[in-house]
C-alpha cells in the first residue's frame, strides 16, 4: 500500500482515468465506481471502510447519485473523509455538502496539483485517526 | 346593427307600439342593446352565407361599416386559403343541414378591410325560420392571448435554454478534467508511448467538446428549418435517456432498449432531442425513481415510429385530452409550465409526424411517435394542426403531462 488508497467515483470514464492517472503518480491507490450505487459497494468491500482513505465524490450520476452517497458515506462511515469534485458547482449546494462533514469541494477542471494537495490533506486526516483510534 | 329585417326608423329604432308586436318590439330592442353593447362581433349571415347583421365590435375588428358589408359574403372577412372550405361548408349545411362547425369554437385567422390578417375566436351557431337556415357567428380578437402564449413559450424556450447551460457546464468541464488531467501527466512524462497515449485522450476530449458546442450552438439559433440532417433517431434516443440519466431524479429507474435499424429522418437534431429529452424526462419523473422505462424504436411500411413507455402512476382518462395544451400541468404549481408536452407536440407536428399515448391509470403510460420515412412537411391549410391533432383512432391524444 502506498500513501493510502482513495475511492473515485464518477461516471464520466475520462475524469476517472485522469484522476486515477494523476492520484497514482502522486503515490495513491485508486478504486474507481462509476455510479453511487457501486461506490457504496465498493466501500463495504472486506466491510471495512478503514480501507479507504478518502472518497472522491461526483454529484450528477445515475442510479444513487452524488449527494445520495455522500449522505450515506457521512452517515455510515463518517471517520471516512470526502472530497466532492464536481462540474456543476453551486454554492447553496456547496454550503450543504460542508456542513454534512464534506471536507473539500473541488470544480472541475482541477488542476494535477490542487487535486494531490485536497486529497493529500484528507488521507492524512483519515490516517491520524486510524493512528489514533485502531491498533 | 344594421339589416334587420323588422327594423324601421334612421337610429335603427323599432317603433311598433302594442300588443304581441309590442312584446316582439321590446324583445328585439334587448337583442339589439345586447348585440351592440357586446365586446365580441357579432355576425349574422344567410344561408346564402351573406351579412344581414353587423354590431359595432365588427365594425371595430375588421374595419367595415355595416352599410359596407350589408349583403356581402363573409369570405370577405377570411383569408383566401379559407373561402373554399367555407364555401363547401355552406352548401353541405343548404343540402342537408348538416355542419362539423356549428355549436364549436374555432380558432382562425381573419381578414381586416386593410387586407391584415389577425388571429380570431369563432364560435358559430344556427337558426332557421320560414325563410331559411340563418348563422350567427361570435367572433373575438385573440391577438394579444396569441401574443402571449408566444410571448410564455419563448420564456419557456429561454429557461429550458438556461437548464442546457448549466447541463452544459456539466458536460464540457468532465472532458476538460480529462485534458487538463492528461496535459499536466505529459509535462513530466518522459515515455513516448505514454506521451502518445495521453495525447490522444486529450484529442477525444477535445472533439467531444467541439459537439457539445455545435450542439448548443443549434439549439441556439431561431426555429426555422435550418441545419436539418439525416438524424438517427435511435441514437437521439440513446442519447436522450443518457441525458435524463445525469439527473438526480433519475433515481434507480430500470431502462429497457428494443431498438430496430430504421431509416433517418431529416430534421433538426436539437428539436428531435427536445422531443425525446422532454417525454423521457415525463416518464422518469411519473416513475418518482423506481420502475421501468422502456423506450423502442420501429420502422415499418414507411413509418418511423418510437415509444417511450414508463411504469408510474399514468394518465387519468379525463386529462388526456388536455394533456397537448399549452399550460396544462398535473405537477404542483412551480415545478412545472405545462408546455413541455405542448411545445414536443408542435415539433413533432413540424415534421409531420403524430404523437399518440396509451395510458391506464395506475400501470404507466406509452407515448408513440410516428414520422413518415419521408418527412415531407405537412402544410395545414387554415393554420389549424392537421388531422392528428389532439387525437388518434382511439381516442388517445397527443399532447403534455
Amino acid at each position: 500500500m502506498g500513501m493510502g488508497r482513495v475511492l473515485v467515483v464518477d461516471d464520466d470514464a475520462n475524469v476517472r482515468k485522469a484522476v486515477r492517472m494523476i492520484l497514482t503518480k502522486a503515490g495513491y491507490d485508486v478504486v474507481e465506481a462509476e455510479d453511487g450505487e457501486k461506490g457504496i459497494a465498493a466501500i463495504k468491500t472486506d466491510g471495512n471502510a478503514l480501507l479507504v482513505d478518502t472518497i472522491v465524490c461526483d454529484l450528477y450520476m445515475p442510479k444513487v447519485n452524488g449527494m445520495e452517497a455522500i449522505a450515506y458515506f457521512r452517515e455510515q462511515f463518517p471517520s471516512v473523509p470526502v472530497i466532492v469534485l464536481t462540474g456543476k458547482p453551486d454554492i447553496s449546494g456547496a454550503a450543504s455538502f460542508f456542513r454534512q462533514g464534506v471536507v473539500d469541494y473541488l470544480v472541475k477542471p482541477i488542476e494535477a496539483e490542487k487535486l494531490t494537495a485536497a486529497v493529500h490533506k484528507a488521507v492524512q486526516g483519515h490516517v491520524l485517526f486510524k493512528d489514533q483510534f485502531v491498533t | 346593427m344594421n339589416a334587420q329585417p323588422k327594423s324601421n326608423g334612421s337610429n335603427g329604432r323599432c317603433t311598433c307600439q302594442r300588443g304581441a308586436e309590442e312584446a316582439l318590439c321590446e324583445s328585439e330592442e334587448r337583442f339589439r342593446s345586447v348585440v351592440e353593447s357586446a365586446i365580441d362581433a357579432i355576425v349574422l349571415a344567410d344561408q346564402e352565407g351573406n351579412v344581414i347583421s353587423w354590431n359595432r365590435a365588427a365594425h371595430r375588428l375588421f374595419g367595415y361599416t355595416a352599410e359596407e358589408v350589408a349583403g356581402k359574403p363573409l369570405t370577405i372577412l377570411m383569408p383566401a386559403r379559407y373561402r373554399e372550405a367555407h364555401q363547401r361548408g355552406v352548401e353541405r349545411m343548404r343540402a342537408n343541414g348538416g355542419s362539423r362547425v356549428i355549436g364549436k369554437t374555432l380558432e382562425l385567422h381573419g381578414l381586416k378591410k386593410d387586407e391584415t390578417e389577425f388571429p380570431l375566436e369563432l364560435s358559430l351557431g344556427t337558426w332557421k325560420t320560414k325563410d331559411g337556415t340563418f348563422y350567427s357567428g361570435i367572433i373575438r380578437d385573440i391577438t394579444e392571448r396569441k401574443q402571449l402564449q408566444d410571448r410564455l413559450i419563448q420564456a419557456e424556450k429561454l429557461a429550458s435554454l438556461g437548464t442546457l447551460v448549466s447541463g452544459m457546464a456539466h458536460e464540457i468541464n468532465n472532458p476538460i478534467q480529462g485534458i487538463l488531467g492528461m496535459a499536466e501527466l505529459i509535462v513530466d512524462e518522459t515515455d513516448p508511448a505514454t506521451i502518445k497515449e495521453y495525447t490522444q485522450d486529450i484529442i477525444g476530449y477535445s472533439k467531444h467538446i467541439a459537439t457539445l458546442v455545435h450542439d448548443f450552438a443549434c439549439y441556439a439559433r431561431s426555429n426555422a428549418h435550418e441545419d436539418e440532417v439525416e438524424v438517427d433517431l435511435c441514437e437521439r434516443l440513446a442519447e436522450a435517456v443518457k441525458m435524463v440519466r445525469r439527473c438526480p431524479h433519475f433515481g434507480a429507474v430500470e431502462v429497457v432498449t428494443q431498438f430496430q435499424p430504421i431509416p433517418r429522418l431529416r430534421a433538426r437534431r436539437v428539436e428531435i432531442d427536445q422531443i425525446f429529452v422532454n417525454l423521457v424526462t415525463n416518464a422518469v419523473q411519473a416513475m418518482d425513481g423506481r420502475g421501468r422505462l422502456e423506450v423502442a424504436t420501429q420502422s415499418q411500411s414507411g413509418t418511423l415510429t418510437v415509444r417511450i413507455s414508463d411504469t408510474g402512476l399514468g394518465i387519468p382518462k379525463e386529462l388526456r385530452r388536455q394533456i397537448f395544451d399549452p399550460f396544462f400541468t398535473t405537477k404542483e404549481p412551480g415545478k412545472g409550465t405545462g408546455l413541455g408536452l405542448s411545445i414536443v407536440y408542435q415539433i413533432v407536428n413540424k415534421y409531420g409526424g403524430t404523437i399518440g399515448l396509451e395510458s391506464e391509470e395506475g400501470q404507466g403510460a406509452t407515448f408513440t411517435v410516428q414520422f413518415h420515412a419521408d418527412n415531407r412537411r405537412e402544410e395545414t391549410h387554415d393554420g389549424v394542426p392537421g388531422p392528428y391533432y389532439g387525437r388518434r383512432a382511439d381516442g388517445a391524444c397527443a399532447g403534455s403531462r
